[in-house]
């Protein structure tokens, strides 16, 4: 019967010596594919076990101990935090750092100049104030007028509001100023 | 008066309760014997010789202060190295957390490099001496995500297994298996990729 191939978790047991099953090892044994993985893990695996000794190798003796020692001599606020503040605590201490902290205060304070500012900008500004005489003669409806003193729900609505209100005087010949030529077309 | 053996014959187990009662000096037998394998762990799983540093230190700071609460079982080396894998994945964590408030870049290359050790710390035979086998496995390493990297990392560097490994990331052994094999996998393609 054709057995398939040996999966990753096989060949890895296989790479450290595991005892595989006899249909396994009868498997290996011919089929090319299985035995260059398992060649190719056991290269890795001494590979990486050099490089994990060499590494182990290139720390000098005694050289963490002064390190560990500072630290419980002069315990800081972390060293007395329970275990999860203490990560949390050196999360928020590079949050916190100065460079980090000025630009997150400058952002901030953007931010709020931008929202101060905004009402006041010239494109959300009305061009000329709302007077009592344009509210009579229709120029302007009170919707509007209410709109720009207290808000709206939905600025959309009042973008179409606004722009239908004031581009009306200024595509009529409206040298009158009354409702009526506006309505007409600007004819007499 | 009892007499006892000096600390750095004692096993780990009984420096580990010397530690949790207040014993310094069995904390540095611990630190002289273990931590030049917790330092090349992380030093390779965080692609940085000054986190790893950092981190050494942190692990065994936690070893002391729940030294008192450690109950000996024989699992002193897998107890140190969950903590060394924690502190190593909130590391990772803050990085990604870094390099989305902060637009920091992530680890490059060159850093990757540059935290290995030099040719001659190697065995003259060991094809590691060559730059581009060991740029080549570094890199390879450092581009596995983080869980894979670890479970990589303790079972080819501390020789762990897959039950040791998953007491040490604190999952399953079925997930530790799973992360080795996909990790393996993905080394592999990796590697050859780059052959």
């Amino acid at each position: 019967m054709h057995r398939p191939c040996l999966d990753a978790p096989r060949i890895l047991a296989a790479s450290k010596g595991e005892a595989l099953g006899a249909d396994e090892r009868q498997h290996l044994e011919t089929c090319v594919r299985c035995q260059e993985g398992l060649a190719e893990v056991r290269r890795i695996t001494v590979l990486l076990k050099e490089l994990g000794e060499a590494e182990r190798g290139s720390l000098a003796p005694g050289r963490l101990w002064p390190g560990v020692e500072a630290r419980l001599e002069a315990p800081g606020l972390r060293a007395r935090l329970p275990l999860p503040l203490a990560g949390l605590s050196r999360l928020t201490q590079e949050v916190l750092r100065p460079s980090v902290a000025a630009a997150w205060a400058a952002g901030v304070v953007g931010l709020l100049l931008g929202i101060w500012l905004a009402p006041r900008s010239p494109s959300a500004e009305p061009e000329e104030p709302y007077t009592w005489s344009s509210l009579v003669e229709g120029r302007v409806s009170l919707s509007a007028v209410y709109e720009s003193s207290f808000g709206t729900e939905t600025g959309e609505a009042r973008g179409v509001e606004w722009e239908f209100e004031r581009e009306a005087p200024a595509s009529g010949d409206d040298s009158s100023g009354t409702g009526e030529s506006r309505q007409d077309g600007g004819q007499p | 008066m009892e007499s006892r053996a000096p600390l750095h014959e004692l096993g780990d187990d009984d420096l580990v309760a010397a530690a949790g009662r207040g014993e310094r000096e069995a904390l540095r037998v611990l630190v002289e014997r273990w931590g030049p394998r917790v330092h090349a762990f992380l030093r390779r799983a965080l692609s940085s010789s000054h986190d790893a540093d950092d981190l050494t230190q942190e692990t065994f700071l936690r070893l002391w202060r729940a030294a008192p609460r450690y109950r000996p079982q024989g699992r002193c080396a897998a107890w140190l190295f969950r903590i060394a894998g924690n502190l190593a994945r909130q590391e990772l964590r803050r990085r990604k957390v870094r390099s989305l408030l902060l637009g920091e870049t992530p680890t490059s290359l060159d850093d990757v490099v540059d935290s290995l050790p030099a040719p001659a710390a190697f065995d003259p035979e060991s094809p590691l001496r060559a730059d581009e086998i060991r740029r080549a496995l570094a890199a390879a390493l450092a581009k596995l995500p983080g869980r894979q990297r670890l479970a990589v990392l303790l079972r080819f560097y501390e020789e762990m297994s897959t039950a040791e490994i998953a007491d040490a990331l604190g999952t399953s052994p079925r997930a530790a298996e799973s992360l080795l094999a996909r990790g393996t996998r993905r080394l592999r393609q990796l590697l050859r990729a780059q052959a």
